[in-house]
């Protein structure tokens, strides 16, 4: 009887250690790779370059609601835009630090020109 | 019993190996948010490529711009950069993004007649219709790639440049200086039409850079002259719809050069075939 109870023992002792080794592999040797993700989903470094080139093309093409478009696939553009120093890791050039403060500016005024309550 | 104790711990350890695997990428997955540029959707990693030949045409600096792009993984960038500089100008993109496009595959080492063409053509002070260039789907990411963009449409200007063609008759209109005309024209029986143009400068030699514009019944098409070497510096063509009328300007110049259509014609005995058109187009200056 001792013996069984030995058995079942190492049993339910593999199955514990197969699942600690099996979690651990699945989160640190094997992780999961997310593909075809949106910016959205993007490391945060990698975000705050995506919105210095979402600055940096509106210098080059003055278009306010593209750029406004493509900040808000990382949330709202404002608030994207003044959490950018923050976030970004490397240095951020300074063309691209005026280019965000002149977007932030033109979203800004932007939006407060809009008459509240949105369209009828 | 201690080799049976041995046995049950193994048959415990596989499947608990492989419930916690599951565990691990099924039922607890780590959360999203730590993905790099190479992990972006399609249409996603083209926007990260316009956005990253715009910033450089600001910023001028080649480290960053490769930074940028490598982060992409992309084994033929500087040809995919090529190439969609050479899409941007087919689907009338805004020249500028076009021109930035195809100054960051060049700095990557692209080389290509195309990409000498859109960097010598200057960027004209009227702005064509702005494209959406920033993807409308929102994918939700997944652990196995489902995702599938709908396929851009493909580019006009390939068809075919040998069809059966037959020479039906030749028009020569007077000429008249001082602003670009068409100085011979000619329908061709063909069985996939095409609107061939031809641009010469006063010297009559082929001009290459000239942006030509086509309306059809696809729309308005934005053509530039020079990009298949191999036809002439001059050559330009599109694909004409049969039954479909076209008519041919110059952009920037305000009058129609041409109006012609693809007409039903007889390509030989039992054949049916569609009138497709040769234009001749002399620049004054």
């Amino acid at each position: 009887m001792r013996g069984w109870k030995a058995v079942i023992g190492m049993l339910g002792l593999g199955l514990m250690m197969g699942g600690g080794i099996g979690f651990l592999l699945g989160r640190h040797v094997w992780p999961v790779r997310y593909v075809d993700v949106a910016p959205g989903d993007l490391h945060p470094a990698w975000q705050a370059e995506y919105v210095q080139m979402v600055a940096l093309a509106y210098t080059r093409d003055r278009d306010l609601a593209l750029a406004r478009a493509r900040l808000t696939l990382l949330g709202d553009p404002i608030e994207v835009l003044q959490g950018l120093p923050g976030h970004s890791p490397a240095p951020i050039s300074p063309e691209a630090r005026s280019a965000i403060a002149d977007l932030l500016r033109a979203l800004r005024s932007s939006s407060t020109s809009e008459p509240p309550g949105g369209p009828p | 019993m201690k080799g049976y104790a041995g046995i049950a711990f193994l048959v415990g350890l596989i499947p608990g190996l492989l419930g916690g695997l599951y565990l691990a990428w099924e039922i607890f997955p780590p959360p999203p948010g730590k993905s790099s540029p190479a992990e972006l959707a399609a249409p996603y990693q083209e926007l990260w490529i316009v956005l990253a030949a715009q910033a450089d045409a600001v910023e001028r600096d080649p480290v960053t711009l490769r930074r940028r792009l490598a982060a992409l993984v992309l084994p033929d960038l500087p040809e995919r950069i090529a190439a969609l500089a050479e899409r941007g100008l087919l689907e009338n993109w805004p020249s500028g993004i076009v021109q930035d496009l195809a100054r960051a595959a060049q700095q990557l080492g692209a080389r290509s007649p195309a990409l000498v063409v859109i960097l010598a053509t200057p960027v004209p002070t009227r702005v064509p219709p702005s494209p959406t260039l920033i993807p409308t789907l929102t994918p939700s990411p997944t652990v196995t790639p489902t995702f599938s963009p709908s396929p851009a449409p493909s580019p006009t200007q390939e068809s075919p440049l040998t069809p059966t063609s037959a020479l039906v008759e030749t028009m020569t209109p007077t000429p008249t200086p001082s602003v670009p005309q068409v100085i011979e024209q000619w329908p061709l029986c063909e069985t996939s039409p095409l609107l061939r143009i031809e641009v010469l400068g006063p010297d009559g030699k082929g001009r290459s850079g000239v942006r030509l514009w086509v309306s059809g019944p696809r729309g308005m098409e934005t053509l530039l002259t020079g990009l298949k070497p191999g036809m002439g510096r001059g050559y330009a063509d599109v694909r004409m719809e049969p039954q479909g009328a076209y008519r041919l300007g110059i952009e920037g110049s305000e009058p129609v050069l041409a109006e012609v259509s693809a007409r039903p014609c007889k390509l030989s005995e039992d054949q049916i075939g569609w009138t497709g058109w040769e234009i001749r187009v002399r620049l004054s200056r």
